[in-house]
């Protein structure tokens, strides 16, 4: 009885955590969506459907640290909005013309030595990456998400999420490898 | 100056340029469905972490459909139990042991006995045809066609004839007592 009743208290406090962190960021997320949509109908769609997601899951939500929570939302939004754009201009996001072959778990991210002027090479071709392969390494990465998790936030089958990371891992890798070796 | 960068160091810090380079809206009067969908949001939230937290608590999940939504499948429902009632409605009215004239959409003879003084027949004529007759002493007889039936069937009888006795014709058919005798097992 009372572990229930506690669990009612903490769910309140989450969920409160949860508006607060809508109200106190609005403008940003608004802004984020906006910058892409330029449309203020999309931009509301693009922001209900990102905290839909991270509604649905709210343990993927909890599993990242409370100062990360913010950028989370910050891709989800993102990353709706280039669905939306994409969508409404009938756009099929790019994809990578890799063979299946080169996907692998032993893929690593190692740390690499970089000049200055090659970090902002690397940022450029990570520029030119679809905006879900992005989204999907960012998560995997940065927010220590795992593929399923990664699935269900991007609304992709969890195939796609592994197919994402393992290659924009793999393409960018080898693009600072190239860059290391010139 | 060179720098140790991984992977996920660089992805992070094009997502960092990036959004700091997003250039601040003005932020828009939202729309009551956009407040009225977060507020829903939220309380999803609400009981999806609450149920992660205590399985064993049952919470109803609030409605997703819209209010749109929702009156379409009210209508649709109301639609579909008067077809219902209509339908159960038809059924029972042919079912009945009388006659339903379609043209009035009066049912006679339901429950039909013979009053005292008549007697009460009934058989068939080819396939179709069956005919209940109720017969007094005076050789007036009365006619009903069962349901599905209209009433020109009794003309085929030879001899008979068709008779008002309301404004609801014709319902009531006189003939002799021998005319009948041939068609009815008396």
């Amino acid at each position: 009885m009372i572990s229930s009743a506690l669990a009612i208290l903490e769910t309140d406090e989450e969920r409160k955590e949860l508006s607060d962190i809508y109200e106190s960021n609005i403008k940003t997320f608004y802004s984020i969506a906006f910058s892409k949509l330029h449309n203020a109908q999309d931009a509301e769609d693009a922001i209900q459907e990102a905290f839909l997601a991270v509604a649905k899951k709210p343990d993927i939500f909890f599993s990242i640290p409370a100062n990360k929570r913010v950028s989370y939302i910050n891709v989800i939004i993102r990353n709706i909005a280039f669905v939306i754009w994409n969508k409404k201009h009938r756009i099929s996001e790019k994809t990578a013309v890799l063979d299946d072959s080169i996907i692998d778990d032993r893929i690593t991210t190692e740390d690499k030595v970089l000049s200055d002027v090659q970090c902002i090479r690397i940022l450029k071709f990570i520029d030119s990456l679809p905006e879900g392969m992005k989204a999907a390494v960012h998560l995997k990465m940065n927010f220590g998400l795992k593929n399923k998790d990664i699935a269900e936030i991007l609304g992709i089958s969890e195939e796609a999420a592994y197919k994402r990371v393992s290659r924009a891992l793999h393409q960018i890798k080898q693009y600072m490898e190239d860059i290391n070796n010139e | 100056m060179n720098k140790s960068y991984s992977v996920g160091d660089l992805i992070s810090l094009y997502y960092e340029n990036e959004f700091a380079a997003v250039e601040e809206a003005e932020l828009p009067f939202f729309s009551a469905k956009h407040k009225r969908k977060m507020q829903r949001i939220f309380n999803l939230f609400e009981s999806n972490k609450a149920r992660m937290n205590s399985p064993q608590l049952i919470f109803s999940a609030p409605s997703q459909l819209s209010l749109k939504k929702r009156l379409i499948f009210n209508v649709i429902i109301i639609v579909g139990l008067a077809f219902m009632a209509g339908c159960a409605n038809a059924l029972i009215s042919k079912s009945l042991p009388g006659t339903a004239y379609s043209d009035f959409m009066n049912i006679f003879g339901y429950n039909m006995h013979a009053s005292e003084g008549y007697l009460h027949f009934t058989t068939q004529i080819g396939d179709k045809r069956v005919i209940t007759a109720v017969k007094d002493d005076d050789n007036i007889e009365l006619i009903f066609p069962k349901s599905g039936y209209t009433s020109k069937i009794n003309t085929d009888v030879p001899n008979t004839e068709q008779t008002e006795i309301s404004e609801f014709s014709p319902i009531c058919i006189e003939f002799g007592v021998e005319d009948l005798s041939d068609f009815l097992d008396v």
